[in-house]
């Protein structure tokens, strides 16, 4: 039984991708599992909102992107964090601790 | 920033390079998941079909990264202009109406602007460009000279009055006649206006009453010195 599903936060997408490949470069597929293993499957990331990301924030300058092989050997572009990356994840990370501190405060559940 | 000039460049000059690697991006993609999902039993086919449709459209997915690339308003705008000059090649009178309508619209704020520029922004360089008027009879016709002393003498409205007319003259430039459209001018037009010859003198309203030409030298500039003749209005005869 998959959990239920919940609606990704305006700037959640952003966190989840760095923080995914903050241990070890992985491809687009790769990514969307990883987000979804470490969040018990509570964020299912789909490839309409994971590709434009990836090149956004490729674009912004905090991934880089090689050509290897995957675990099938199939070519694919893997994704890696930049220093600009682990930067933006430092502070996103900080943020969102801010955040859902404030959130349970206010919810009373703390 | 210089991460966003690189792409930038890339997004603009090696389009297809991008889309040929996003292209192979978005198989690797389908074809892992469709591997995963074949791991745990489910048929290849079924496993692609699956795939596919959990990702929606491939067309839509690179639209959305292509959207997103720096310059991709530029993509559109280039796009948009393409699109227009396709319909203005469909329907040429329609193009034609149009440009048509633009060129008049143009022209008639040109012509507005010009004047309005002349007249309000850029007022006659004399002083007190503000006091000076034109006086006309009210049917446009000429008046002769004589009428025009008439009224320069009775004239108690004006602080002074001049006359001016078109007029054809031969001009001497170092021995050469040259035809030149210029003015004759009563004498007092100078000193009316207010306004002076860095050199020499321009006419006077003395000058009115010679019976014969004055010769006058003066220069607008002080760079060169340029020798006028200044013509008598009664004798009408033109000197270059």
């Amino acid at each position: 039984m998959a959990p239920p599903q919940i609606d990704l936060l305006q700037g959640t997408l952003d966190v989840l991708i760095l923080k995914a490949i903050a241990l070890q470069e992985l491809h687009g597929m790769g990514i969307s599992r990883r987000i979804s293993q470490v969040t018990n499957g509570a964020f299912e990331v789909r490839a309409g909102s994971l590709f434009p990301a990836l090149h956004r924030m490729e674009e912004a300058g905090w991934l880089s992107s090689t050509w290897g092989e995957s675990e099938t050997n199939r070519r694919a572009k893997f994704y890696s964090l930049t220093k600009a990356g682990k930067k933006q994840l430092l502070s996103e990370t900080q943020r969102w601790e801010r955040i859902s501190l404030a959130m349970a405060a206010a919810l009373g559940t703390s | 920033v210089i991460s966003r000039f690189r792409a930038l460049w890339r997004n603009l000059f090696h389009r297809d390079q991008l889309d040929h690697d996003l292209d192979e991006e978005l198989d690797a993609y389908v074809e892992l998941a469709s591997a995963e999902k074949v791991r745990r039993g489910i048929s290849p086919e079924e496993a692609y079909r699956d795939t596919r449709q959990e990702m929606g459209g491939v067309e839509q997915i690179k639209q959305g990264v292509r959207d997103i690339r720096v310059g991709a308003l530029l993509d559109t705008l280039v796009q948009d202009v393409r699109y227009a000059l396709r319909q203005m090649r469909r329907s040429p009178g329609f193009a034609f109406t149009s440009v048509l309508t633009l060129t008049m619209a143009i022209a008639a704020n040109v012509v507005v602007f010009g004047v309005l520029n002349a007249l309000v922004l850029h007022p006659l360089p004399v002083p007190e460009a503000n006091r000076v008027v034109q006086v006309q009879r009210p049917n446009g016709t000429q008046m002769s000279y004589l009428d025009y002393r008439d009224i320069r003498d009775r004239n108690r409205t004006f602080s002074d009055l001049s006359v001016y007319r078109l007029a054809r003259i031969g001009f001497d430039i170092s021995g050469n006649a040259q035809p030149l459209w210029g003015y004759e001018v009563s004498g007092n037009y100078f000193d009316m206006l207010g306004i002076k010859p860095l050199l020499g003198r321009f006419l006077r309203p003395s000058d009115d009453e010679k019976k014969t030409a004055v010769k006058i030298q003066c220069s607008a500039t002080p760079a060169g010195r340029r020798v006028f003749w200044g013509i008598r209005k009664s004798s009408g005869k033109r000197y270059g």
